[in-house]
């Protein structure tokens, strides 16, 4: 017998032949029969109302089905009610008494079986794998006459009616798996477990549904979006086969089926054939199928035949006729419709704090994200750092084609006043976001926030520590100036910007001593306030210290990174006078000891490159500053060749 | 050319660290060491390194010599040694290039780009403090003679390095219109071009004019071909 479907109670059949599996209504129009698991691809709700009729002598009408399916993330129910799953078989046998109007009376016997209910479940464990379970209440009805002698005046004979009934618990179970997205592959059994909820007598027994183990394995192809094929082999021996090609509409999809079948306990070969036209959209789907046998179906059979072969399938057996069938399918979305899906996430760049501004043009994650539509879908990218953002940042907006995967950055924003001492484990949720208020998808990853003073190693990310001090840096450096104010006073107002990187120089390195970063690495600088407060740093820190220093009175600085081949980077500072090439003179009467640099007016002035880890005076910092910088950034081409670079602080 | 590129390499390494000894003095000659503020004179014998600065006042000379090398530097001339040294022509664009990457970003409201044009004043005669710059000019006289002595590459760096450090010189077209005739040479012609054009803004005599006239439509018709 041809099962259609997996879960069958019986050998099962499909009222609607072979429908899309990939289609948003498939398990509303193929459920227990056709899906293994109860796979679906709902998002919320889904309720079905199948009628269809029976084209015998004459056509008999019935409700066959309705379904109610509901899909709570990756969980899904299905309950069906099935009174138009039955099948009543009556025999007259050839005992007839002659009543004494001369009419007689022969007995009969009633076979009458049904299935009423079932439930499924099914687990979806990841996006290409699901399992699930099926269990179907069946009832079998017999009632068989009798003549029972009555002895009394005379003996005379009556009719006497006995019959039996149980409810029979069928229980499968069946995995589907997505290959890709292309071929699906489905496992699953037929007739696992069956249990009776009473034995029937022997006599009854014999009529009672066959129930044979078996299991079902079934594929799934679809090629090119369109057509889908699909195969389904039981062990001993039944097999279907079909087709399923489907058109897209401005508002929904066409979808033509066609299944031939091949049942091991009918004749011919092919036994018959299913043929269904299914529309569907968001909303609903109206499928209409016909079923033609390919043998004479005759309403009068042996009873012999019958009590030897019994019965398979309540729907499809040597008893069945053709039918046809309307099923019309609701699905209540009050969950948006999922148009977009979030791969995978990768995380570019841990979270260092003090480096705030970096986030809003440098994404420090990427998302691999995949458009599920036919249509081209905008998406929102969006994501929240614990302990950092109290609110979801949306980056920007994003256009993916139909059925494309692209790649989608995530930015973030670090408030200014977030501060935290110590590197430490959080985790960012990521979304994307189309029509809905609530994400298609969401992924969660962990994320290393750094402490305040990790620095990334790349010192154009060093100014985030001078800015950061900049009030400080004012205070200290007023502090300084105040004491020397009656000397700057004398001074020519075109020359005073030097006198003051001077005098602020050489009081900026009392006390101070050269220390290397505390952990052996050169990811850790320290605020300004700290290098002043600890008295000591590296080059890092004490460029980026007298940086913030100059930069608070208005002296423009620029930071020097040395960056050989081998060896230790270093960083110096360089720094404007404000003096014009002419009035070199006024500080030096040597001109390798000086640069002339536009500044950011585009002016040419003086400007000094300065060894910040020079601690004795002015001077030396100076002569070191030059030295270096003529040799590595000028004389061996270091700044055309990227060994040096010079980095603007403002 | 491999063979080139291995005798300049060589001969680069040998004269970077090389010294230089004061074979001859003629007048008034003194040097500079290093980044010292101070000026010492120089006599027979003295032993000088490639960072010293030479410079020689009127009717003065000197020659300098190693072992490879003679030089004489003439009157009224300034040289830093570890420029007497043979570059491609590939570092001298490298070096042309660095002009602009030393630059700080421009303000948008301010943007000026064009750093090839050197001390243009707002009436573009020669400024009366040229005296002042006595040194710059002295260092385009050095750099002259090292085009005469073979070192194009370092002359030029020597010559545009001195044209913005002593912007006053960059007004002067004698020597503009002598180093942008190097870079025609060398076959910078997008670099002789923009100089060419600046030389255009300055107070050029009829010579000069017609000069840097010819060249502009020469470079204009090879720049067209490439």
């Amino acid at each position: 017998m041809l099962t259609v479907g997996r879960l069958s109670a019986q050998s099962s059949f499909e009222l609607n032949g072979f429908a899309n599996p990939f289609s948003r209504n498939a398990v509303l129009i193929n459920s227990f029969e056709s899906n293994p698991s109860n796979y679906s691809r709902l998002n919320d709700w889904g309720l079905a109302v199948t009628y269809g009729g029976e084209f015998a002598n004459a056509v008999n009408s019935n409700l066959y089905m309705i379904l109610l399916s509901r899909k709570m993330l990756n969980h899904n129910i299905t309950l069906r009610y099935t009174p138009g799953i039955k099948k009543e078989f009556i025999f007259n046998s050839n005992q007839s008494i002659l009543l004494q109007d001369s009419s007689s009376q022969s007995l009969s016997s009633r076979f009458t079986y049904k299935e009423i209910f079932g439930a499924g479940y099914s687990y979806k464990i990841n996006d290409n794998f699901s399992i699930g379970a099926s269990f179907r209440l069946f009832n079998e009805d017999f009632s068989q006459e009798n003549f029972k002698p009555v002895v009394a005046d005379s003996i005379y004979l009556v009719r006497e009616s006995s019959s039996e009934s149980t409810n029979i618990w069928n229980g499968n179970i069946g995995f589907n798996y997505l290959v890709n997205d292309n071929l699906l592959i489905s496992l699953s059994s037929i007739n696992l477990f069956t249990t009776s909820e009473k034995s029937l007598s022997s006599s009854s027994a014999a009529f009672e549904l066959k129930q044979n183990k078996d299991a079902l394995l079934s594929l799934n192809y679809l090629y090119d979006k369109k057509l889908n094929l699909n195969a389904a082999f039981e062990f001993e021996g039944s097999f279907k086969t079909g087709l399923n090609y489907s058109f897209k509409l401005p508002k929904g999809e066409i979808q033509f089926g066609l299944t031939v079948f091949h049942d091991k306990y009918q004749s011919p070969y092919i036994a018959g054939a299913v043929g269904s036209v299914n529309y569907v959209n968001n909303l609903f789907g109206i499928t209409l199928s016909g079923l033609k046998y390919f043998s004479n179906r005759n309403t009068q059979s042996s009873f012999t035949t019958f009590a030897n072969e019994g019965i398979h399938n309540i729907l499809n057996s040597r008893y069945s006729f053709d039918k046809a069938t309307l099923t019309i399918s609701f699905m209540l979305n009050t969950v948006g419709e999922k148009k977009v899906k979030l791969l995978d996430v990768d995380i570019l760049n841990n979270i260092y704090p003090t480096l705030n501004n970096i986030y809003l043009d440098k994404p420090f994650a990427v998302g691999k994200v995949v458009n599920l539509s036919s249509k081209q879908v905008k998406l929102k990218p969006a994501s929240k750092i614990n302990y950092i953002n109290t609110d979801k940042i949306f980056s920007p907006e994003i256009s993916v084609q139909p059925n494309d995967t692209i790649e989608v950055p995530f930015y973030t924003i670090i408030p200014e006043n977030y501060f935290q001492e110590k590197e430490e484990l959080s985790y960012a949720d990521f979304s994307v976001f189309t029509d809905n208020e609530t994400p298609d998808d969401e992924i969660q990853k962990p994320v290393i926030i750094y402490g305040k003073n990790a620095w990334d190693g790349k010192v154009i990310n060093l100014k985030y520590f001078i800015k950061r001090d900049i009030p400080f840096a004012m205070k200290y450096a007023k502090s300084i100036l105040s004491k020397y104010k009656a000397e700057l006073d004398t001074l020519p107002y075109s020359i005073s910007n030097f006198y003051k990187i001077k005098l602020l120089y050489n009081n900026f390195i009392k006390n101070i001593v050269y220390a290397s970063d505390p952990r052996a690495t050169a990811d850790y600088v320290q605020f300004p306030h700290e290098t002043l407060e600890l008295k000591g740093g590296d080059c890092d820190d004490l460029s980026s210290a007298f940086s913030s220093v100059l930069e608070s009175i208005g002296i423009e600085t620029a930071l020097v990174d040395y960056r050989p081949d081998k060896g230790i980077r270093h960083v110096n500072l360089l720094i404007n006078t404000g003096l014009s090439p002419d009035q070199s003179k006024l500080i030096t009467n040597n001109d390798r000891k000086y640069f002339i640099r536009k500044n950011s007016n585009g002016k040419d002035e003086i400007w000094l490159v300065l060894e910040t880890t020079s601690l004795t005076d002015f001077n030396s910092a100076w002569q070191l500053g030059a030295e270096k910088f003529n040799k590595e950034a000028l004389d061996e081409f270091g700044l055309a060749k990227g060994k040096v670079q010079i980095i603007n602080v403002n | 050319m491999k063979k080139i590129f291995l005798i300049s390499l060589l001969l680069y390494s040998t004269l970077i660290a090389q010294s230089f000894e004061v074979a001859n003095v003629k007048g008034n000659v003194k040097a500079q060491f290093g980044f010292e503020e101070k000026w010492v004179s120089v006599k027979p014998g003295d032993m000088l390194d490639s960072k010293a600065m030479v410079m020689t006042e009127e009717n003065s000379s000197v020659r300098l010599k190693t072992d490879d090398l003679n030089f004489i530097l003439k009157e009224n001339s300034a040289l830093e040694l570890g420029k007497l040294k043979k570059l491609t022509t590939d570092e001298l664009v490298l070096a042309l290039a660095m002009e602009q990457i030393i630059n700080a970003p421009a303000n948008k409201k301010n943007n000026s780009e064009n750093t090839a044009v050197y001390g243009s004043n707002e009436n573009g005669k020669q400024s009366s403090v040229m005296e002042n710059n006595n040194f710059g000019i002295k260092k385009l006289n050095g750099a002259m003679q090292l085009v005469e002595n073979g070192f194009d590459e370092s002359a030029v760096i020597s010559a545009r390095e001195t044209f913005r450090k002593y912007p006053k010189t960059a007004l002067l077209p004698k020597y503009r219109l002598y180093f942008a005739n190097i870079l025609f040479k060398k076959k910078l012609y997008d670099e002789a071009y923009s100089e060419y054009k600046a030389i255009e803004s300055l107070d050029l005599n009829k010579e000069q004019k017609i000069e840097t006239n010819k060249m502009l439509a020469e470079l204009g018709k090879k720049l067209l071909k490439n």
